[in-house]
């Protein structure tokens, strides 16, 4: 292991940095032989484009579920908190009424609940000292019983356009590719949790408690403000992504997204965030985000049955998550090793 | 006579760090062979090749004077080699007997034979001397006696070479005699045994041989009696060290940190302060609580009665991050479970307590960083070629290192350090010790907990000496001796010796 050379191990490091990446390029070259071999081009503009903009709205509710992973714990209300955030707010954001106020207001109205669910959430988790698992769990029956009872079996619909813009707004369009709002929005968001990750004292303890409570407790690190700041911006992020989802669908109900926090968990997983907290990378969601998308986009162009869909998210995980893990573990020692080659040069 | 166990040039590499470098060494039957040096200087390496964790890159190791070949964990123990690691390794929730048997129960066809392992559990700890019942959980033992029952089971798996890796680093004297008692009875029966300490005094009592390592070197071997303190210290630092123990006595200032009537589930009405300019040791038998005491006075744990004021402020309960504040640091009795993010680097680790000093407006400051912490790597002696070094894979001792310099960097003024050198070097110790005196000249307080005599006399200004939970005095620098401390922490009632032999 020791005789190999050090160019050849930068590149494993590079690898097991992005694992995510690896499986990206994977999924890539299946769909790629798979469409060549019916005669056909998988990657064209167009479709990339789709699969890029799907993932956005992948890519921010991982980042949410990432949050709440690195710190050791997990969110279960994120869809529910979609809907129920929206399905109050929506209304402001019916139409174009002339009398309406600018959608800047119920978009914030809309944020700012999202961060009180997470504060609720961190408080259950902190102050009375329940698992993560269940503080989120309960929350996530309470908000999607309280979006059904503000709303009924209604929908919100036909939304104001200036604020779709938001989630469907094309910038520039290149042949078949759209450069979309929704992609600036995601890249600000990435850019701004990843700097708050890795270069700011927050971000240093979060890592740090992930890694280890008992010991960041000692060291004097808040780690209940940390968990509930966590929780805030986790949740709240969760209501930013509603609104994504409900300017492209362009409506708004109480029974959105269910699904949306196993997906988040899909996606941070596959984007190489441990379950166990403490490790992984925000840029990793990304690639998370793209191969999930790529994946239903892939299954769907090959009209694969949602059933079976499903089921090969299932195996795919199972492969992903054993996949990381031999890689944390090897990306552990190489950096080990890296650091100690180039610091002794 | 044949050797029992032979090392032959034998060389490991880890990553940077030439771990083991053509060290050959041997072991005899009915031998305590000591090895000792510096942190990092290769001796846990050493010991884990003989277990069979790591695979030595050259070189061979020889049972009975035959070659051993492939060796795994599970051949080792079958060889009849045990290990007694640095960290215990048995499962507290477990009963003494289902720890001795872990993973190679009695049977009687496919089922378990309770009623037997019982009764050979029995017969194990009556034959080291070890009068615990084998139903009883584990975790309601004292650390001495955790550490028996990995010795009793060494032996029911029939060892034959039984390493011993910083055996003593969490026993007090007296549980420190039984150990040593237990030991001489195994060599009685020929039973060959590998002996790492940093408490040197011991190791004139217990070992045979003695073999000094140094950045992965054989420095030398020796039987034990053509040696002596002098220059077994001067081979392990690779310098003379006249002073361990270096005090200047700088003028005492305002009480910094002070306990009233503190009361809690372990301790009673216990009152005690340090002042600015000061070192105070405390004293005492593992489980008199003294670990108990300064874990509530930091807020870890709660109190039932009685204050604790940092100059003169009434603190809360339960708010360690308050005390932090207040510039209090804790350094905990347990590294890994207490002090340290093991997956992180030296670095991460070294500032996590010190963030909002080196960084006042959030955002880390990369360079200013990583020059605090290569300071502090200097001025310890932490042995790792890069401060991105993930904790995980440094020594023992380096470990230990990294937690004081966790809250050195800091610049608390008021330190609580818990057994604040276990397991590191007596070269490293006299660094320590110096940076000890330094922090009080500068007007620091310190509260030392300390398991070894030597080092709370050579330091304290004051000891408190604590025993069945209560201060069963307090003692003068001046004043105090080994027979004072003693018979201090003896003192109160017959039970409390009881209990400390139980
Ligand atoms: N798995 C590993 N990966 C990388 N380096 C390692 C590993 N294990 C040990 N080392 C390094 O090998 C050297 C020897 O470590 P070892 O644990 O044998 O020291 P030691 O003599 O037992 O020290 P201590 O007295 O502190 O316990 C150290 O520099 C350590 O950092
Ligand atoms: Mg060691």
């Amino acid at each position: 292991m020791t005789q190999s050379p050090l160019v050849l191990k930068r590149a494993i490091k590079a690898v097991t940095d992005f694992s995510s990446l690896f499986i990206l390029l994977a999924v890539l070259a299946f769909f790629t032989a798979i469409t060549a071999a019916a005669g056909d081009q998988y990657l064209t503009l167009s479709r990339i484009s789709v699969i890029l903009n799907q993932a956005c709205f992948l890519t921010v509710i991982g980042i949410a579920q990432a949050l709440a992973l690195l710190t050791g714990g997990i969110n279960l209300s994120i869809g529910s908190v979609m809907a129920l955030t929206t399905v109050l707010w929506g209304r402001m954001l019916v139409g174009n009424a002339p009398d309406a106020v600018h959608y800047i207001i119920p978009v914030l109205l809309v944020v700012g609940t999202g961060m009180l669910i997470g504060l609720v959430n961190g408080l259950l988790i902190t102050k009375l000292g329940m698992p993560p698992f269940i503080a989120t769990f309960a929350t996530m029956y309470a908000c999607r019983g309280l979006a059904w009872l503000a709303l009924g079996k209604k929908v919100i619909y036909n939304l104001n356009g200036d604020f779709r813009y938001l989630g469907t707004g094309v910038v520039a369009r290149l042949d078949g590719f759209s450069l979309t709002v929704p992609m600036f929005v995601v890249l600000i968001l990435l850019v701004a949790t990843s700097f708050m990750l890795r270069r700011t004292n927050f971000g240093r303890q979060v890592y740090f408690t992930g890694t280890n409570a008992i010991a960041a407790r000692f060291s004097g690190i808040r780690t209940d403000r940390v968990l509930i700041w966590v929780y805030v911006l986790s949740t709240g992020l969760a209501a930013f992504a509603g609104l994504l989802y409900g300017a492209r669908l362009n409506s708004f109900e109480p029974g959105m997204a269910v699904m949306a926090p196993f997906d988040a968990i899909t996606v941070a997983l596959i984007g190489g965030i441990a379950m166990s907290g403490g490790y992984g990378s925000i840029w990793g969601i990304l690639c998370g985000s793209i191969i999930v998308s790529i994946i239903y986009n892939g299954m769907n162009t090959l009209s694969i049955a949602s059933e079976l869909q499903t089921l090969v998210m299932g195996v795919l995980i199972i492969f992903a998550v054993a996949f990381n893990q031999f890689l944390i573990k090897r990306n552990m020692e190489l950096r080990n090793e890296l650091d100690e080659r180039t610091a002794s040069r | 006579m044949g050797k029992l166990l032979e090392f032959r040039n034998i060389s490991k590499t880890f990553p940077g760090v030439k771990a083991l470098d053509d060290v050959s060494l041997d072991l005899n039957p009915g031998e305590v062979h000591v090895v000792v040096g510096e942190n990092g200087a290769g001796k846990s390496t050493m010991m884990k090749i003989i277990s069979g964790v790591y695979a030595p890159d050259r070189g061979e190791l020889l049972l009975d004077d035959i070659p051993l070949g492939r060796n795994t964990p599970k051949i080792a123990e079958q060889h009849g080699i045990a290990m007694i690691y640095q960290e215990l390794s048995i499962v507290p929730e477990l009963s003494v007997m289902e720890n001795i048997f872990l993973g190679h129960e009695i049977r009687r066809g496919i089922l378990i034979d309770r009623k037997a392992m019982d009764k050979r559990a029995e017969e194990l700890l009556a034959s080291i001397g070890v009068k615990v019942s084998p139903g009883t959980l584990v975790k309601n033992l004292s650390i001495a006696n955790q550490q028996m029952i990995e010795i009793a089971k060494a032996l029911s798996k029939n060892a034959r070479v039984i390493v011993f890796d910083e055996p003593t680093s969490s026993l007090t004297d007296a549980e420190i005699k039984e150990l040593f008692r237990i030991i001489t009875a195994l060599r009685g029966k020929g039973v060959g045994m590998f002996y790492i300490s940093h408490r040197l005094e011991e190791i004139f009592e217990i070992g045979d041989r003695i073999t000094i390592m140094r950045d992965g070197r054989k420095i030398a071997t020796a039987p034990i009696a053509e040696m002596d303190m002098g220059k077994v210290v001067e081979g392990i630092a690779g310098r003379r060290i006249e002073n361990v123990f270096q005090r200047h006595f700088p003028a005492k200032g305002e009480i910094l940190l002070e306990l009233k009537d503190l009361c809690g589930e372990r301790f009673q009405h216990v009152n005690l302060n340090v002042r600015a300019g000061e070192i105070i040791g405390l004293a005492g038998l593992v489980g008199s609580g003294r670990s108990e005491v300064v874990r509530a006075a930091f807020g870890i744990d709660p109190y039932s009665a009685g204050e604790v004021l940092v100059r003169g402020k009434k603190m809360p309960r339960n708010n360690p991050q308050r005390l932090a504040h207040e510039g209090v640091a804790f350094l905990p009795e347990d590294r890994k479970r207490e002090g340290l993010a093991l997956s992180l680097s030296i670095r991460e680790n070294a500032v996590i307590s010190a963030l909002r000093r080196l960084n006042p407006l959030t955002i880390v400051d990369g360079r200013r960083e990583r020059a605090t912490v290569r300071d502090f790597v200097r001025k310890l002696g932490i042995s790792s070629p890069t401060i991105e070094k993930l904790v995980h894979f440094l020594s023992g001792g380096t470990q230990q290192k990294v937690v004081l310099a966790k809250w050195l960097i800091t610049e608390a003024s008021i330190f609580i350090f818990d057994e604040p050198t276990r397991g590191i070097d007596v070269g490293s110790k006299s660094s320590i010790y110096s940076l000890m005196d330094e922090l009080v000249g500068l007007g620091a307080g310190i509260v030392m907990i300390s398991s070894e005599l030597p080092e709370v006399l050579g330091m304290s200004d004051r000891i408190y000496v604590m025993a069945q939970g209560r201060i069963a005095g307090e003692i003068d620098r001046e004043e105090a001796d080994h027979v004072s401390v003693i018979q201090l922490a003896f003192s109160q009632t017959s039970a409390s010796q009881g209990r400390s032999l139980q």
